[in-house]
């Protein structure tokens, strides 16, 4: 590739990654003003005055202490909460659905090619048909009001996750499993010895992914979570964001850094697994 | 290194926190009730200070106050969900809805025993807390709306400071005399602007001497000529001043009224209605109109101003299934005494909804025009939102039809339209209502 | 030991053991059990509820088809209907086409490709609540950035349209109004609401960037060099090497846009909650409000009825038409 191209891609992509990276930016810089300042926007475009409007005068490193002790935005108990209900579906989504797709691989069974189409089918249920009777069903569990309608699904398989960890287990060469079998080995036994190690790199994938999605879950918290302690960090962001009375964006901007960091900071220690697993989600899919 | 962090997460992350008493000592063995409030700033303070007076004058009940937004949604989800809070704020505006939903629990041992009763409140105050005669929830912060008008502005206009519009013609013309233009012909200032706070879109016909809502029937009052009169003199200000213009004019501010971005706050609209709490508001954000502006009933077209009045009340309510009743009701007839409730009322600058009211209240009152809220509170010609059960679809529906209105649709034509589909919705839900009593099915 | 290993019978069908049936059933068996209770079970519910008048409140009690009626004349559901197949129409064949873009821009052998494929991904990390958030602030008609920009531009603009409308001999009313050309008050301004919540799909691509970046790496190069040969240029190259090859991946994230753009909540909730008026009023908010506000859990069920039956029409759609233009090597 000669030089002009490259100049040229590279300009392009200066100019997109502002437009991606910049919020975040803008989110921080906000986060470290004062209400005044951040409300202030100079009409007229100068030098002078964009570093007006971009420098904090002061820094407000305040802010964020103000948003961590606000009696009402507990912030290390809601990342408790939402870190228990990632983990806990993480787990379930990994345990049970390479169990199940173990079973839609490497078994043969009748009835398996039904069940496949249903796991295909239910992908494309949207959530609004079947959340007033799910409300209703967990109602008479007694599940309302506490995070387990969050977790307990995630058990029972996760049709996204099944459906990944099937056409990756049809990738596994049969021979592997037949040798087991001969020797005397159960299913189980195989499921838990063989193929859970050598599909670890998917495994990770379904944990991340499922981890994430929990994590940044709305809809589901804001629907079956009553109780301001149970709260999860996305609910928790709206609510704040929701009050009555005034909204103070720098402390609402602080508190959105907060939620948003740990995430990231996964992200950069999980990358490759993270990038892999996109990957192969497109591909298979 | 990732399961260490969650770890540590998990070991030294804040657990529900164990409650204590206002002095810093644990609640020891009380039965702990939850009460949901949507206050915040000053006002939730001001809550949070009754109920800690509350925790500390027995030792039976802990109240556990969560500040909570959206709380009629939530409170409907939690009740559905059969785990709902014991005590809850509510919205006068809600109550239609909720009692037909059964989703209170009927405040009848508060009524039977004399703690609270029709002669308690003012009149108003009275058929928002039993609308069909049964009590189901009780007074918090009352709310009448009255015109706000900023002296200075007047003043500069070359207007008495000290007479507001008192029929509907003053306040047109006022309010032209008061809508001035910079040098490139954009709006500097507007006079009155209907739609500012714009939260009463629905209500314009009380002012015209239309009633919204038939108590017997069940049905709305929407094209009446009442209501086109109101609506009509309501497009007024969009076709005179522009509606694009007003938007232009309008995006700089916000409609919060705890900011100094709120149009009369910052100058920027000389006169508004709007209710009582809007005093406090004004001094913590613009000291400088304090003292500066006055409050008066606002016109009406077939009478003297305060010939009625638009009110409604922030009230507290036990939904049904809440799994402390008895807590909860001592609770709350600990809330409604007059001291309490006067503390509450003194520190939100609002009247009292209390037919009695002390004379150290009206004297220490924050609000400087507390006498003239108290005698509204006393009307008998109070319009409150409707106890229907459709209201919040209808609320919605009114809202924006008047913002149809306000953008240029006919005003006739739309106010006809509207009642004819909100008709066949409240005659929907009478025959569903029918339906279900005949089926026993209403518990 | 051959009990567990497949004998095919004398007809040639598989002879499938007990035991193999019995694990394999009981494997599956908690998927099973979760959409017994957790699927099966609701669906019917769901179904059943949208022929009633449901509060969860009180018992449901049936109406036939009136909720399905009443949604053919309910101005609001048309309204949040055409909202939502506007957005849905719009963005999803944008972001797929700009997706494609930055992917085949990313895959160039330039240094720290790493980098801006990075940065392009994070915003798809972030909660869409707290994406919300960030551009409500970044939208805002006054204090946000994107018109603190705009604003000097449009000035600009509008100086210049001016000039030239004066030398051709407009009158001073056009004049004025070109001078005084500014930003829309985005999430304020109905007409304008639509377009900012769109714009903001495009900041999320990431996932869908790095899902074609890896079908383009699986694309072999013999293919390129092949049509290089044949005297394509870059444009014949895309047209015939590049989307043909990369179709699979295109049809995938079609599907996925399709379900996802149809059941879009979290930001206009967030944004807008379905304003300025009903501007932004999406399907799945219109839904939820019926569901949890207004507690019409008939009417709502009934919606989501619809909603899945327009999904699997759409999807149908896509399946059919993809014979016409997915090329599987």
């Amino acid at each position: 590739m000669n030089t002009k191209n490259r100049l040229f891609t590279h300009a392009l992509l200066v100019i997109i990654a502002l437009f991606y990276l910049g919020p975040f930016l803008w989110m921080l810089d906000t986060s470290l003003k004062t209400d005044p300042q951040a409300i202030q926007m100079p009409k007229e475009f100068s030098i002078h005055d964009f570093k007006a409007l971009v420098v904090p005068t002061p820094w407000q490193w305040q802010n964020y202490p103000q948003v961590i002790h606000d009696p009402h935005f507990d912030f290390s108990l809601y990342a408790r909460n939402t870190l228990i209900i990632a983990v806990l579906v993480a787990l379930g989504a990994m345990l049970s659905s390479s169990l199940v797709a173990y079973s839609l691989a490497k078994v043969k069974w009748r009835g398996r090619n039904i069940v496949f189409v249903i796991v295909l089918a239910s992908m494309m249920l949207p959530f609004p048909v079947v959340m007033v009777p799910l409300y209703r069903i967990f109602r008479e569990f007694g599940w309302i009001g506490t995070n387990l309608p969050l977790w307990v699904p995630a058990f029972t398989g996760i049709p996204f996750y099944i459906f990944l960890l099937r056409q990756f287990y049809l990738t596994i060469p049969t021979e592997l499993s037949e040798a087991a079998l001969i020797d005397g080995c159960s299913h189980f036994g195989i499921w838990w010895r063989i193929m859970l190690p050598l599909t670890r790199p998917a495994l990770a994938v379904v944990g991340l992914f499922s981890f994430m999605a929990a994590w940044n879950n709305f809809l589901g918290p804001l629907v079956y979570l009553t109780h301001q302690n149970t709260f999860t960090l996305a609910l928790a962001l709206q609510n704040y964001q929701s009050r009555s009375g005034g909204t103070s964006y720098t402390l609402l901007m602080a508190a959105s850094v907060l939620i948003i960091a740990p995430i990231i900071v996964l992200f950069f220690l999980a990358q490759k697994t993270f990038v892999r697993g996109i990957a192969t989600t497109g591909i298979k899919g | 290194m990732l399961v260490l962090g969650g770890a540590a997460l998990l070991v030294f992350g804040d657990k529900p926190k164990a409650y204590e008493l206002p002095n810093g000592q644990p609640i020891g063995q009380r039965t702990v009730i939850s009460f949901w409030e949507n206050w915040t700033g000053v006002e939730g303070q001001a809550m949070r200070d009754v109920v800690d007076k509350f925790n500390m004058s027995q030792n039976r009940i802990y109240v556990n106050t969560v500040e909570v937004s959206t709380i009629d949604i939530k409170t409907l989800i939690a009740v559905a969900g059969g785990d709902p809070p014991d005590i809850v704020t509510l919205w006068s505006g809600d109550m239609g809805q909720f009692i037909a939903y059964n989703a209170l629990t009927p405040l009848d041992s508060l009524e039977d025993h004399g703690i609270v009763t029709s002669h308690t409140y003012v009149p108003y105050i009275w058929r928002l807390c039993a609308p069909y005669g049964r009590l189901y929830a009780v007074a918090a912060t009352p709310e009448i709306n009255m015109l706000y008008w900023n002296k200075l502005l007047f003043a500069a206009a070359g207007l008495d400071p000290d007479k507001p519009p008192r029929t509907f013609d003053e306040l047109n013309e006022m309010s032209h005399r008061l809508t001035l233009y910079d040098s490139s012909g954009h709006l500097k200032q507007i006079g009155f602007l209907p739609i500012v706070p714009g939260w009463w879109n629905s209500m314009w016909g009380v002012y015209f001497g239309n009633h919204l809502y038939n108590y017997q029937t069940g049905y709305f009052n929407v094209d009446t000529p009442e209501q086109i009169a109101a609506y009509s003199w309501f497009a007024s200000f969009s076709k005179q001043l522009g509606f694009t213009a007003v938007d232009s004019f309008l995006s700089g501010s916000e409609q919060q009224f705890d900011s100094p971005l709120n149009p009369f706050m910052s100058g920027k609209v000389a006169m508004e209605l709007i209710g009582p709490y809007f005093s406090n508001f004004i001094k913590r954000n613009n000291p400088g109109l304090a003292g500066h502006y006055g409050i008066a009933p606002f016109p009406t077209s077939f009478g003297k101003p305060g010939d009625v009045y638009h009110g409604d009340c922030d009230l507290w309510g036990i939904p049904r299934g809440a799994k402390h009743v008895p807590e909860a009701m001592e609770a709350l007839q600990f809330f409604s005494e007059q001291d309490n409730i006067e503390y509450l009322c003194d520190k939100h600058c609002k009247p009292s909804p209390l037919m009695v009211v002390s004379r150290s209240f009206i004297a220490n009152n924050p609000n400087p025009y507390i006498e003239e809220f108290e005698q509204a509170m006393h009307s008998q010609n109070v319009e409150v939102l409707p106890p229907s059960p459709i209201w919040a679809r209808v609320n919605d529906e009114l809202a924006n039809a008047a913002q149809r209105i306000w953008y240029g649709a006919p005003v006739e034509e739309t106010l006809q339209q509207e009642q004819v589909l909100i008709n066949q919705w409240t005659s929907d839900a009478l025959r569903l209502q029918k339906l279900r009593a005949r089926q026993g099915t209403n518990e | 030991m051959s009990k567990a290993v497949n004998i095919a019978d004398g007809q040639g069908r598989l002879y499938i053991s007990w035991k193999d049936q019995l694990t394999g059933m009981a494997f599956a068996a908690p998927y099973l059990v979760g959409i017994c209770i957790f699927l099966l079970f609701p669906l019917a519910m769901s179904l059943y509820y949208s022929f009633c008048d449901y509060s969860m409140l009180q018992p449901p009690l049936w109406i036939g088809l009136d909720n399905y009626r009443h949604l053919l004349t309910d101005d609001t559901f048309h309204i949040a209907l055409i909202n939502t197949l506007i957005y849905a129409a719009i963005s999803v064949p944008c972001t797929l086409a700009w997706s494609i873009f930055l992917a085949i821009l990313l895959n160039r052998q330039i240094r720290s490709q790493g980098i801006y494929r990075t940065i392009i991904f994070l915003p798809t990390l972030v909660p869409l609540v707290a994406t919300g958030i960030i551009w409500n602030w970044l939208f805002n008609s006054d204090s946000g950035l994107i018109n603190y920009f705009l604003r000097p531009v449009l000035g600009l603009v509008g100086g210049i349209a001016a000039h030239v409308a004066a030398w051709l001999g407009a009158g001073p009313a056009t004049l004025q109004a070109l001078h005084d050309i500014s930003p829309p008050a985005w999430l304020g301004d109905p007409n304008w609401a639509m377009t900012a919540i769109i714009f903001v799909s495009f900041w999320g691509v990431g996932q869908t960037v790095v899902i074609f970046l890896a079908g383009l790496q699986d694309i072999p190069a013999e293919l390129y060099e092949a049509a290089q040969i044949d005297g394509a240029g870059s444009w014949g190259r895309l047209r015939h090497v590049t989307l043909p090859m990369l179709s699979p991946v295109i049809f995938f994230n079609l599907i996925m846009g399709i379900i996802g753009s149809w059941q879009f909540f979290d930001i206009p909730y967030v944004m807008t909650a379905g304003g300025p008026g009903r501007a932004t009023l999406v399907y799945s908010l219109y839904l939820f409000n019926a569901a949890f506000n207004e507690l019409r859990m008939g009417a709502a069920s009934a919606m989501a009825w619809i909603l899945f039956l327009i999904i699997l029409a759409l999807t149908a759609l896509a399946f059919w038409s993809a014979k016409k233009w997915v090329h599987y090597s």
